[in-house]
């Protein structure tokens, strides 16, 4: 059973591997292997009906008419015999001589047939009864019909001519019989092959169009689920998880693998083309020195909290922040440590916001805070308390620096612009206040 | 003059009557000559169910007579039929028997014999005569 099991799945494997031409022309293929060796048993079978047509024409005709021909001499002689004895003549009786001989050659040329018994039995009984028959047909000449020993001799003729006349008859009977089993093999053999013919044609239509229908419907099982998979594929978002199901590995297989393998570099592709895309969206908004958001992201973000302002009433603050005495550094120290201090600043400010503000570089030494609901003193404790951080932090290669501030808050009738320049205002009071100080204005 | 006689003797001879008998017990009573004819042209050999012998007389007069007469048919013609009989497989030629021994086949019932009538004996009966 299981071998059997494995057999089957072996086969089907088999199946499933071959093109789709191949499993159609597998119908044709069975059909081969069913009527190859009718078409052998057919060929031999030919060779046996050629053979005993052959043996038919060869032998039995030939034997046939040299059978009636010995027959018909046959009687010639007893012609010959019987018109010498009615006659009287002895000389008469010789006569017959050729005849005997045409038998006897007629019968010598056969001798070596199929019917070599029978031949050589009428040969013997032949001889035998010409020699009688000569001898008695002498005697009742000679003698007149009268002698003592004619009934003896006249029995034994008739009994001599009784049995070569049945031997040849016999042998011509047999002859004809042989010919008829012949001829009637010949139709039986014929009507043999016309039957099984027909009945193995039968049979190979029957199972051509069954494996035709078969693979027909399995393959357009296979079809309809590609298409199916591939519609559900289509639906819907972007999916590249998804792949379609290998249903075979014909031609369809094939193509099945060829359109995953196309998913599958999508998907790749996709991959990196998103990836890629991040890094440029960050690259588009970031600074690139100090990897803070540049003006670009800061002037959106400063649109969107002036539009949330509009919307849900919610305060923003701005936050203008710039390094003291920074054109100093570049001079002394040169614009790499000026670089390094920048980004120094940079991080110490992410670090001392809350979560919830955007910090930027607003070019130069200026940094931006954008606060989202935050009002004045919100916005004012935050800046103090950096102010205070940057003033305790210690640099590298410069040691302490400190920072002004300046502060606006948006109110209903700010602009982007206006914002800024309020800020900028309170930035440009703290630093002629004598720098190191927050300043707010409206 | 001798010829004459031997003419006459010879007219005598051939003018002698054949019988056809059998043995007196035999149940054959009188039979045409068809049957006769029958009998000895072996065209049967049976005569009222009876199976029956023919015999045939060695004496030559006595046998052409008999053909002649009977027969209705010359020697020669009867030697043909029947050795035609014969060269055909059908029926051996019989033996021709002398005196003696017709009367010893006629001890038997079922034989019959041609003979001048001249010959019968008490044994026998005539079953055909040519009037």
């Amino acid at each position: 059973m299981k071998k059997i099991k494995k057999i089957i799945r072996n086969l089907l494997f088999r199946y499933y591997s071959l093109s789709i031409l191949k499993k159609f022309l597998l119908a044709p293929m069975f059909g081969l292997i069913l009527v190859l060796p009718f078409y052998i048993f057919v060929f031999l079978n030919m060779l046996e009906m050629k053979q005993s047509v052959n043996d038919v024409n060869d032998e039995l005709l030939p034997l046939q008419e040299i059978s009636f021909n010995n027959i018909l001499l046959l009687e010639k002689i007893v012609n010959e015999m019987n018109s010498a004895v009615s006659a009287k003549e002895v000389e008469w009786i010789a006569a017959s001589d050729k005849n005997a001989d045409k038998i006897r050659e007629n019968l010598n040329r056969y001798i070596q047939s199929s019917y070599k018994k029978e031949i050589k039995e009428g040969f013997t009984a032949f001889n035998n009864y010409y020699k009688t028959a000569k001898e008695v047909s002498a005697k009742i000449i000679q003698n007149d019909q009268c002698y003592a020993n004619i009934e003896n001799d006249t029995k034994i003729l008739i009994q001599n001519y009784n049995e070569i006349d049945g031997l040849f008859k016999s042998l011509k009977l047999k002859i004809k019989n042989d010919i008829e089993k012949n001829f009637n093999s010949l139709y039986c053999n014929t009507n043999f092959i016309l039957f099984n013919g027909n009945f193995i044609f039968s049979v190979w239509f029957f199972i051509s169009t069954l494996i035709i229908l078969l693979v027909y419907r399995d393959i357009k099982y296979k079809i309809k689920k590609i298409v199916d998979d591939s519609k559900e594929i289509a639906s819907g978002d972007v999916d590249f998880e998804k792949r379609l199901c290998i249903v075979s590995y014909d031609e369809l297989g094939q193509i099945v693998k060829s359109i995953n393998i196309f998913i599958n570099k999508l998907h790749k592709n996709h991959e990196e083309l998103s990836d890629a895309k991040k890094v440029l969206d960050s690259l588009y908004i970031t600074d690139r020195l100090t990897n803070v958001y540049n003006r670009v992201k800061i002037d959106e973000i400063i649109d969107i909290e002036l539009k949330k302002k509009k919307r849900y009433d919610h305060v923003c603050s701005v936050i203008l922040i710039d390094v003291d005495y920074f054109k100093l550094v570049n001079d002394t120290y040169g614009h790499l440590v000026g670089d390094s201090i920048l980004k120094e600043f940079a991080v110490l400010i992410k670090e001392s916001v809350r979560d919830t503000d955007f910090v930027g570089r607003w070019g130069g030494e200026e940094f931006i805070i954008v606060c989202p609901q935050t009002d004045q003193n919100g916005a004012l404790s935050l800046a103090e308390h950096l102010r205070s951080k940057i003033e305790e932090f210690y640099f590298t290669t410069v040691g302490k620096k400190t920072a002004s501030f300046g502060i606006a808050t948006c109110t209903d009738n700010d602009d982007a612009q206006s914002i800024i320049d309020n800020a900028d205002k309170a930035l440009y009071r703290a630093k002629g206040g004598g720098r190191n100080q927050v300043v707010f204005y409206n | 003059m001798k010829t004459i006689l031997l003419l006459l003797l010879s007219i005598y001879l051939l003018n002698a009557q054949i019988v056809v008998v059998t043995n007196k017990n035999s149940q054959l009573n009188t039979i045409p000559k068809e049957i006769v004819q029958y009998i000895y042209l072996a065209k049967t050999d049976k005569i009222e169910k009876v199976k029956v012998e023919p015999i045939l007389s060695d004496n030559k007069s006595l046998h052409d007579e008999f053909c002649n007469h009977i027969l209705s048919k010359s020697e020669s013609q009867y030697n043909s039929y029947w050795a035609r009989l014969v060269f055909t497989g059908r029926k051996p030629i019989s033996k021709r028997l002398d005196w003696q021994e017709i009367v010893k086949k006629l001890q038997d019932v079922n034989t019959i014999a041609y003979i001048d009538k001249n010959d019968l004996i008490n044994e026998w009966k005539i079953i055909y005569e040519e009037n």
